[in-house]
């Protein structure tokens, strides 16, 4: 599953050429990770709250 | 260092890259840059060895500091997915107080209720579907409040059970287990329930995407007024196979902003009931509508909608961060290896574009000019 090809080499080779301090400094504080749920779910209301069974 | 930290797969979108970590699930969108430094560490096999590989002209605290963060940064994806053990809660058939029976198609639902507000969680968006009951039933689903735990049963098999507040997620597991017996298919050859409302025009289907509130499934229904079909509101299911969107029974949910613009489009809106489920989402309307002639369609592309009052009508392209930012941790996803390569890989190949409008025959008009722009590029 992890493809090491030339084009992403190529990119790679790019990215960390034109990088500069300031760019890798910042490149590490700037990631996103995301989580799927653990179980399906619909659509969750945007603030929590209001008792379906009350 | 620790090369068994790495992503197990990765995939290059313009500027960015998507990682996935089969032990935790988790996806990960980083720029170029972090993906290189992510590299050399990964290969080095000691903090002096990616010291030295790194070609930046760095003093040693700031190289100490980038160390840090992608360890960091890879402790938090190698977390491992767990899902917790439900207990065991037997089913008390003393519990059914309310039975109803649905027919979608050549399929028989039954489904017995504890009570009307335990009801309300399922019941108003398949209602369309509610007959009276006859002999045939292929499958038995029991929802009960039970000492604040809901559970949900299918024919007589504890399926979750979760608390009370956490009923969406009852919401969603049922969903699942509706399509599985709708479409023939095993839970595990989807790859997921993406968290997304889709519109088909008969030969393929665009998936529109947005947070909660956002206006998606109110475009829905007027696209679906105005010629297009519903193939799927709220919850779309990706299927391994054919990598299609498939068909989900379930009525449009609307909320009462919505009601006065899409009243003038719906025959007999007044009629449908207004069903009051909780303060939050104050009275909303389920809005029942035709199935499309297929039970699947390929996906042409991800739009997310960005409702901005007295905007112009403009559609572009967006960045795989933003549409998975909005995508992700609503939806279920597949921890299958094979499933997520699919995702990624599919996601690959899908113009990712961005709604932003105000006006309703300026957005049914951008939406009919895309879905030609597919069909012309067939």
């Amino acid at each position: 599953m992890k493809k090491h090809n030339n084009s992403d080499k190529i990119t790679r080779k790019e990215a960390i050429s034109k990088m500069g301090k300031y760019a890798a400094l910042t490149a590490v504080g700037t990631f996103v990770i995301l989580n799927p749920l653990k179980s399906q779910a619909q659509s969750v209301p945007p603030t929590p709250g209001g008792d379906p069974f009350s | 260092m620790n090369s068994n930290l790495a992503p197990t797969c990765k995939k290059l979108f313009g500027d960015y890259w998507v990682l996935w970590y089969a032990i935790s699930n988790s996806y990960s969108v980083v720029s170029l840059e972090f993906e290189a430094l992510l590299d050399i560490y990964l290969s080095a096999n000691s903090y002096n060895a990616f010291s030295s590989a790194t070609p930046i002209a760095l003093n040693v605290t700031e190289k100490e500091r980038i160390f840090k963060s992608l360890h960091n940064y890879l402790e938090s994806c190698n977390q491992p997915y767990v899902l917790s053990d439900k207990d065991s809660i037997a089913l008390n058939t003393a519990f059914r107080n309310i039975s109803k029976h649905y027919v979608f198609e050549d399929r028989s639902i039954q489904i017995h209720y504890s009570s009307e507000s335990v009801l309300k969680i399922i019941h108003p968006a398949i209602a369309y579907y509610c007959k009276s009951l006859n002999d045939t039933i292929n499958v038995t689903f029991d929802v009960h409040l039970y000492n604040d735990q809901l559970c949900l049963y299918k024919n007589e098999t504890l399926i979750t059970a979760v608390p009370k507040t956490d009923y969406h997620l009852v919401q969603g597991k049922f969903i699942m287990h509706l399509l599985c017996e709708l479409h023939d298919i095993e839970e595990q050859d989807w790859i997921g329930t993406l968290h997304g409302s889709t519109i088909t025009d008969g030969e393929s289907s665009i998936l529109f995407i947005g947070k909660s509130g956002k206006g998606k499934s109110t475009l829905c229904a007027l696209l679906a007024a105005h010629g297009f079909d519903l193939l799927a509101d709220d919850v779309s299911p990706l299927h391994s196979n054919n990598r299609h969107l498939y068909y989900n029974p379930s009525s449009i949910s609307l909320k009462e902003g919505a009601f006065n613009l899409l009243k003038p489009f719906v025959p007999h809106f007044d009629e449908l009931p207004i069903v009051e489920f909780n303060t939050t989402k104050g009275p909303l309307k389920y809005l029942p509508s035709c199935k499309p002639e297929k039970d699947h369609y390929p996906c042409q592309a991800i739009v997310l909608v960005n409702y901005t009052p007295d905007s112009e009508t403009i559609l572009e392209d967006i960045s795989v961060q933003l549409i998975l930012e909005t995508l992700i941790e609503d939806s279920w996803l597949s921890p299958n290896p094979k499933h997520a390569e699919q995702f990624i890989n599919w996601l690959h190949t899908l113009p990712l574009l961005q709604l932003t409008y105000s006006s309703t025959p300026s957005v049914l008009s951008e939406i009919a000019t895309l879905f030609k722009q597919f069909n012309c590029h067939k």
